[in-house]
């Protein structure tokens, strides 16, 4: 009995106090959807670097006079068949790839791009995909069906004791897994809440700096795009001055500069380095939500901001793959 | 950053003396000018270069990468725990299920004191 009421006490505390993790689901989804959109339109300026990288290094080789050849092979068949024979296995490591090249090699390296920068993408994904498990409303379905489960197993148990306990004219056990079920659940997502809020939290500032850095790298990597367009526009101008007027020359040459000005525009328009700055105010918002969780409009606020990220990144990610 | 908006501030400069040189059509001097804003573009992109090389090889980035990967570990462990616990409880459940069995049919074959 007195253990009993000890469970009661603490389930009324508990429930006084939980806070659910899952109601955060939907803000969280719409949160990493936007972080997998962001950095897929990071892979894809990546992608744009490898070009213009690749177009450098040709440039550079067209100024080479050395003999091509192969350099650093010839020894990697003996060492494979030799490791082979002693070990039983490939005992060739990337040091002796590595080694086996083409000279001249060719400056600047083209792959791997940027695997640094990658990497802190890779870990931004998987920070939020996280962030999405633990607040998987699934899951809590699981837990509160096998919970279900437990409680009637254990309903079933107590009750065949106590038939036995009955016949024998002692004491019987109290029916407490009822109790037990409401304090499990409300433990366990108090605890998952306090994960959430100690993440978000913790990690804020890091994703402050991820997100600064991912959009330094996005700025540098479109900045050439600009510069370029630049140029094209001042060629184009130099067109059209040349253009004699009231011909159809000067109409042509009209619509080429308004065209490409359209493009000038357009590629300001879609740059991709805001993105990250939402990705930062989403998270933000987020933090200040599990802060302080009873604050129905900041919830509403991490929606919003959330979804205003996801759709920009996929805006963003839409415009790259368009072009 | 500084030297980049230097940059841009001379081109904007240039620009204003190629558009004079336009209208006066004075196209030499223009694709002149315009070799000059080319050759100051390629310095921006060759600072952009320069940025995104020193950011990638950043102690900076690499330690972000560390505790980024921390913190996401730590929440996966802590999703992982969840579903354990449920599949623990099934268990625990069918365990349980047997007890109790052994327990009813302990009744016809243990006389009652």
């Amino acid at each position: 009995m007195r253990l009993s009421r000890a469970t009661t006490f603490l389930a009324i505390a508990l429930l006084a106090s939980a806070c659910s993790p899952y109601v955060y689901q939907k803000e969280i989804g719409l949160f990493n959807k936007g972080v997998d959109d962001a950095i897929a339109s990071f892979e894809e300026l990546k992608q744009k670097d490898r070009a213009r990288l690749t177009a450098a290094r040709d440039e550079n080789l067209k100024k080479q006079a050395l003999r091509i050849q192969i350099s650093g092979c010839r020894e990697l068949p003996r060492k494979y068949e030799d490791g082979f024979g002693k070990e039983k296995k490939n005992v060739l490591t990337e040091a002796d790839y590595a080694a086996c090249k083409v000279v001249p090699v060719g400056e600047p390296k083209v792959d791997p791009v940027l695997p640094n920068l990658t990497a802190m993408g890779g870990e931004l994904k998987r920070y939020a995909a996280a962030l999405g498990a633990v607040t998987n409303a699934e899951d809590a379905t699981a837990l509160q069906s096998a919970f279900t489960e437990f409680n009637s197993s254990v309903t079933g148990l107590v009750e065949a004791v106590n038939r036995e306990l009955a016949e024998r004219n002692k004491q019987k056990f109290d029916a407490i897994a009822g109790l037990v079920y409401q304090v499990g659940i409300i433990y366990l997502n108090q605890r998952r809440f306090n994960a959430l809020k100690k993440a978000v939290n913790e990690t804020h500032p890091v994703i402050e700096t991820a997100a600064g850095f991912m959009s330094e790298a996005a700025f540098s990597i479109y900045a050439p795009d600009i510069q370029n367009k630049t140029t094209k526009l001042l060629d184009l101008q130099i067109e059209a001055a040349k253009a004699k007027t009231g011909g159809d020359d000067y109409v042509r040459a009209w619509h080429l500069l308004n065209a490409e000005r359209d493009a000038y525009i357009e590629l300001f328009r879609r740059s991709p380095v805001g993105v990250f700055r939402k990705l930062t105010d989403t998270h933000e918002a987020l933090r200040q939500s599990v802060n302080d969780p009873d604050n129905v409009d900041q919830i509403e606020e991490v929606l919003k901001t959330a979804k205003a990220f996801q759709s920009s990144a996929q805006a963003a990610l839409e415009a790259f793959k368009k072009n | 950053m500084d030297t980049r908006l230097a940059i841009h501030r001379n081109i904007e400069a240039l620009d204003l003396q190629f558009q004079a040189a336009l209208d006066s059509s004075e196209f030499d001097s223009a694709e002149k000018i315009r070799d000059s804003i080319s050759a100051l573009n390629d310095q921006l992109n060759e600072l952009s270069r320069i940025s995104l090389d020193e950011l990638e090889e950043s102690d900076e980035v690499k330690q972000t990468i560390r505790q980024l990967s921390g913190s996401a570990r730590d929440l996966e462990d802590e999703a992982a725990r969840i579903r354990n616990i449920a599949s623990a409880l099934r268990k625990g459940a069918e365990a349980l299920q047997k007890a109790t069995k052994i327990v009813s049919s302990l009744r016809s074959l243990v006389p009652i004191g």
